[in-house]
């Protein structure tokens, strides 16, 4: 009962906070090339001006179109259940592993694809096109990755890899973990739509992914699309955060360690997106066939990772 | 010690994948720099490690000639060419394929070598082999005479790192001659790239085969 209520207060506290990490990536990013920008608030302004205003939907399109939103939302929430964020032992952890947690979003990728199809526009259906070409292409590399980390831990379960790698800190400069962070940070930027990959804050028809599948959106669905890429985004993260910096994860349920695990995610968090902020400064978008290069590359680096988890001791 | 060896040598092989992956041939070189200090300061740790004096004048002979002079002679090989291939069909998506399965077979045969051994750096040989196999891949699948040049010296730089974590520390003398031969190959190269550049316009292998009747 006492890990159900702690389970859906992370969930809870991960849909609250998504918005304020996209926010603050966004302010960084201006700031890093000499603008002020927009206050790191600014999503939720944004998000509460969408609920506000009239959807608009084209008569062409079916169901799809309109279940899509609530699903994006929905799998984002269940995989909050999944990863652990705040402590190592989230309510749906016997469920499932890393396999759930990226079927889950495969589930949402498929949907949103098939939504940016229905309308009809031309648009949708290039950027359908290449969301799917590149998900088929990072997929196996995030689940390489955290695999590679598994065979270390001894199991596939989330959780109990951050428990047992926090065990022994000499693994975190391990080469195989190097590698496997390195390969999960680059195939992160393909799934979550960030620079080197798709650039958000475009929308360039020549360029765009995830912006092209939302283009006919509008009103609270619009609205529910863009907190589920910011959650999306929040968990990708921090996956990223506690999988190879396993540190400051609480296994326990009592007060006390679980506000340091909300500090520890929170510092973890702040790191990573400075970095993200200097990267994406620094970095040019990749030209759409140069793409599959990189996950080829990230893929590789997974290989190499898993091959060394099996030889080295 | 044997952690330190085999996060360089990891290190290596990482290097060695960047290699294969990148196209433009400054950032292709840049690595090669980057690769060749890499082994210096492997010969460095395993000679003071190991205590041999010798080992780390050889470090200091790997860093000013694989890291400095031989360089600036694949600089000028490569001088004038296009940075990065412009044809199309130059992804390097397969190639890295193509090296991870390699990584994998190198794993494969050099695991039991390494289990049998038991000097400290045994745990990185296997990562030494990868790194000569991948050179050598570049070797053969490089597109202009700068990618075989730079395939070849790569291979060179796993196979010293290879025999130096497999015997702990060569007779210096040994390194020295192999050094020479390098020095040698590279120079001699530099000179038939040039001619061949002067004669056809271009180092590249596809544009060269033309030729043939």
């Amino acid at each position: 009962m006492e890990s159900l209520l702690a389970g859906l207060l992370q969930a809870a506290l991960a849909a609250a906070a998504a918005p304020l990490l996209t926010g603050v990536l966004r302010t960084l990013k201006a700031r890093l090339v000499g603008r002020r920008g927009p206050s790191v608030l600014q999503p939720y302004a944004d998000l509460r001006k969408l609920l506000g205003k009239e959807p608009v939907i084209s008569p062409t399109t079916s169901w799809i179109f309109r279940v899509t939103p609530w699903l994006l939302a929905s799998t984002s929430l269940v995989a909050a259940l999944l990863v652990p964020l705040v402590f190592t032992r989230p309510t749906l952890v016997p469920a499932g592993n890393i396999i759930l947690v990226m079927s889950l979003f495969m589930l949402a990728t498929f949907f949103l694809a098939l939504a940016g199809l229905d309308a009809g526009s031309a648009f949708g259906g290039l950027g359908a096109s290449r969301s799917v070409a590149l998900a088929a292409l990072a997929e196996p590399t995030v689940i390489l990755a955290v695999f590679a980390l598994a065979i270390r831990a001894g199991t596939s379960d989330l959780g109990g890899i951050i428990e047992r790698l926090a065990a022994e800190p000499a693994q975190a400069v391990a080469p195989g973990h190097l590698l496997a962070l390195a390969a999960f940070f680059i195939v992160m930027l393909a799934e979550t739509g960030r620079l080197p990959v798709d650039n958000p804050a475009t929308h360039l028809e020549l360029t765009m992914i995830h912006e092209a599948m939302v283009l006919e959106y509008s009103g609270h669905y619009l609205a529910l699309v863009e907190w589920a890429s910011a959650m999306k985004f929040l968990l990708f993260l921090a996956l990223l955060a506690n999988l190879f910096f396993p540190f400051g994860v609480p296994a326990s349920l009592a007060p006390g360690p679980l506000i340091l695990g909300v500090a520890a995610l929170a510092a973890k968090l702040a790191g990573l997106v400075v970095a993200l902020a200097l990267i994406e400064t620094a970095v040019a978008k990749l030209r759409l066939f140069r793409v599959p290069e990189l996950l080829a590359g990230s893929f590789a680096l997974g290989v190499v990772s898993v091959t060394s988890a099996f030889v080295l001791p | 010690m044997t952690r330190a060896t085999t996060l360089l040598g990891f290190l290596g092989l990482v290097l060695t994948l960047l290699i294969v992956w990148r196209r433009s041939w400054p950032a292709r070189l840049r690595l090669f720099v980057m690769h060749a200090l890499l082994v210096a300061s492997l010969a460095l740790a395993v000679g003071i490690y190991a205590g041999q004096a010798g080992l780390l004048l050889v470090a200091l002979v790997v860093a000013v000639l694989k890291g400095w002079f031989i360089p600036r002679a694949l600089a000028r090989i490569a001088a004038g060419t296009p940075v990065r291939p412009v044809a199309a069909g130059t992804s390097a998506g397969t190639a890295l394929l193509a090296a991870g399965g390699l990584v994998v077979v190198a794993y494969v045969v050099m695991a039991p070598v390494a289990g049998r051994s038991t000097l400290p750096t045994a745990g990185a040989v296997p990562l030494a082999f990868a790194t000569a196999l991948l050179g050598l891949f570049v070797t053969v699948t490089g597109r202009d005479a700068f990618g075989h040049i730079l395939g070849f010296l790569t291979f060179e730089n796993g196979i010293f790192s290879l025999a130096l974590l497999a015997t702990y520390g060569l007779p210096s003398i040994v390194e020295a001659g192999v050094f020479l031969d390098v020095l040698v190959i590279v120079l001699i190269m530099e000179g038939v790239t040039v001619q061949i550049r002067r004669e056809h316009d271009s180092i590249d292998v596809d544009r060269l085969r033309e030729l043939r009747g």
